[in-house]
């Protein structure tokens, strides 16, 4: 080959097509480092629907997306929230930072409304953030149709299910289910494009206070308080 | 069709299944029954006909300032100034080909000429043929039969009685025994058509307030139906706004009905829009969240104000595609889902926990507003890390099992109690101690002992 040809391939414009672009799919930092290790690309991922799998509500999954959240509404991005099973209690979530002015609250009456207005928000790329609650079985269907949404979008999306065993599959690409754990989260990576399924993650709330998420063993509980206050007759 | 004339009614326009059984146009309306004995006259509506010209007229004054009415039938547009604009004949062609077919006029007659009315001739003799060349005019008109003049009847027989038929045999003809047997008019009509003579016309000037009516010929209780009257009431309501270079913000539809009063629709954009496409989005959303209560026989709109066009600003390297389009997803939200359905969230300046909060104004979520509430301090809901991020609606309350609050486990108190009591000066006292409670399972609850009862209630969860 001429040096000439060469020099030429070296120039930085120039781009071969058996080279792979080095970027991975476009995420956004969890606010957990622990957690970004374990996520594809480092992050929640863009342009998609993750799905978080609970029990029930009030496992720990606002301290889980809070801090993504705050960084969008810093960037004066909004966020909608589909049918949320309680009030979001707004003087907890402007204390973990978000920016309670581009926060907001639908609450469709019934479960076609509930899809539909998950799914054109997922859809519409003003909208940074997603989150949609919804108990019970969902068919593939639908849920693909949310995917799809979600790559038009182009924000974060997440589909928080209650109702359904952590097993069931789904064809969303990222899936974790939740658990609460004494002192924090229990996070288990059910499902994760590209990577086997890690083993659990605990995400150490109370230390996580000062900004560094810990890895460590799920503890064994239980972790006994100090016994009720025994209540004491109202003086007249 | 049936039109009314001297001496009774005559028929115009018949369909395919009329003409197959020997209906023909220009036949006594008697004379037509006795051929198809099942024959259904619609009694022509000249009224009805010269609005759809005016608003056909409307719409095509986006394509050229200069549009005169041809009526019944007909418009002529100057369009020799617009060719470069639109990008050539071929593609004003197109877009008007494609704008009739979207309001639902099929297989217009379209030509085009050097001249007014050899445009018009060619277009009602059904020649569409596209003339660019004056010189050419007499031969291209020369073809012409002579019906598309406009000759009175007795003129047209006597042109048949001297055995004319085409506009070639006539312009053959001396002119001044022409202007002998058929007045001056006949000349005058023919040298403009050739381009010989001037030929001003009046402009179409459209109305500065939009009120247009579309009926289906039947009613319709389905929403396809609806969604047709409302693109073609939208596309002509867009060609209204661009021309003015206005737009709407809300706009009322009026659903005739067949027997009941009229019914009124509200559409609300979200912003001031001249969209076709956002308007037509809303509608169908407003369809789909409430049931027509009747059949519908027609829709109208009726609107006298307008706003002004705002134009945001863009960014050089902007993708208008990945902005997207905030306040028109909210206006569908809001048509759907219906305005008790959406809510921000903000604080409110009380200790009472279930009145730190309030549904905010959704609007407030759109980019441009105002960042923080007046509010947003959240100084007097207390601590505000020890509040929970779930709040339920109502205070469950807690039974005792072994004299801990249960609530699906054992709970144990966490930390010290908090006391609210306030309230006490607008009939809803609280006198209450909060604690931080956690199960077993590793939930954290946010519970409280009422003080006057000493009853437990769990209040929020710490998610």
């Amino acid at each position: 080959m001429s040096t000439a040809l060469n020099t030429l391939l070296q120039h930085r414009e120039l781009w071969r097509a058996n080279r792979l672009s080095q970027t991975g799919p476009a995420t956004l930092p969890s606010g957990w480092p622990a957690l970004d290790a374990e996520l594809p690309g480092g992050g929640w991922p863009l342009a998609a629907l993750t799905e978080l799998r609970l029990d029930q509500a009030g496992v720990g999954e606002l301290g889980l997306l809070l801090p993504a959240l705050a960084r969008l509404g810093r960037e004066g991005r909004r966020i909608v929230l589909v049918a949320p099973p309680h009030i979001p209690y707004a003087p907890a979530w402007q204390a973990a930072g978000v920016v309670l002015s581009r926060v907001l609250w639908l609450s469709p009456t019934t479960s076609r409304e509930r899809l539909w207005a998950l799914e054109q928000s997922l859809r519409e790329p003003s909208c940074a953030a997603v989150l949609g609650w919804w108990t019970g079985p969902l068919p593939d269907v639908q849920c693909r149709r949310l995917q799809l949404a979600a790559n038009a979008g182009g924000g974060l999306g997440f589909l928080l299910r209650t109702g359904m065993t952590a097993s069931a599959a789904s064809p969303l690409h990222l899936r974790l289910g939740l658990e609460a754990t004494p002192g924090g989260l229990t996070l288990r990576l059910l499902k994760r494009q590209g990577l086997p399924p890690a083993r659990p993650l605990f995400l150490n709330y109370r230390e996580e206070e000062s900004g560094h998420a810990l890895v460590s063993p799920v503890p064994a509980r239980p972790a006994p308080g100090r016994p009720v206050a025994r209540p004491r007759p109202v003086p007249a | 069709m049936l039109e009314r004339r001297a001496g009774g009614d005559w028929v115009r326009a018949p369909n395919a299944t009329a003409q197959a059984l020997g209906v023909q146009e220009g036949m006594k309306h008697a004379a037509a029954l006795a051929r198809a004995g099942a024959l259904h006259g619609l009694r022509r509506q000249p009224a009805r006909e010269r609005e759809t010209l005016e608003a056909l007229a409307e719409w095509s004054l986006q394509f050229t300032a200069l549009v005169s009415l041809e009526p019944p039938d007909a418009l002529v547009l100057e369009i020799g100034g617009s060719l470069r604009y639109f990008g050539g004949l071929p593609a004003l062609r197109r877009r008007l080909d494609a704008g009739l077919a979207e309001q639902g006029f099929t297989a217009p007659q379209l030509a085009c000429a050097p001249t007014p009315l050899a445009a018009l001739w060619q277009a009602r003799a059904g020649r569409d043929e596209t003339v660019l060349d004056a010189a050419a005019l007499p031969e291209v008109l020369g073809r012409l039969p002579v019906t598309v003049l406009p000759l009175a009847d007795k003129a047209r027989a006597s042109l048949e009685a001297l055995g004319l038929r085409r506009l070639s045999e006539l312009l053959a003809l001396p002119s001044s025994g022409l202007a002998r047997r058929f007045g001056p008019v006949l000349g005058q009509s023919l040298a403009r058509a050739l381009g010989q003579a001037p030929d001003p016309r009046p402009g179409f000037e459209a109305p500065a307030c939009f009120v247009r009516r579309l009926e289906l010929g039947w009613p319709a209780s389905d929403g396809e139906a609806l969604l047709f009257l409302g693109r073609r009431l939208f596309a002509e309501l867009a060609a209204f706004l661009d021309r003015r270079g206005l737009a709407v913000q809300a706009l009322c539809l009026e659903l005739e009905h067949d027997r009941d009063p009229p019914s009124r629709r509200a559409l609300g954009f979200g912003q001031a829009t001249a969209c076709a496409q956002a308007m037509l989005l809303i509608w169908r959303e407003e369809l789909a969240r409430q049931a027509l209560p009747a059949p519908v026989t027609a829709m109208g709109l009726r609107l006298r104000e307008f706003c002004e066009r705002q134009a945001p600003p863009r960014d050089l390297f902007d993708d208008p595609a990945r902005r997207g389009e905030p306040a028109l997803w909210l206006a569908r939200m809001r048509t759907r889902l219906g305005e008790a359905a959406l809510g921000g969230l903000d604080c409110v300046a009380d200790h009472r926990p279930e009145r730190a909060w309030r549904r905010g104004e959704p609007d407030a979520a759109l980019p441009g507003m105002r960042d923080a509430s007046p509010n947003a301090d959240g100084a007097a809901s207390g601590p505000a890390e020890t509040r929970p991020g779930w709040l339920l609606a109502e205070p469950e309350p807690l039974p005792l099992r072994e004299e801990r609050p249960w609530h699906g486990e054992a709970l144990f108190l966490e930390g010290r109690a908090e006391r609210i009591e306030s309230g006490w000066w607008d009939g809803e006292p609280v006198r209450r101690d909060y604690y931080r409670a956690a199960g077993p399972s590793g939930r954290h609850y946010w519970i409280y002992q009422d003080r006057q009862s000493l009853a437990w209630f769990l209040h929020g969860l710490f998610a």
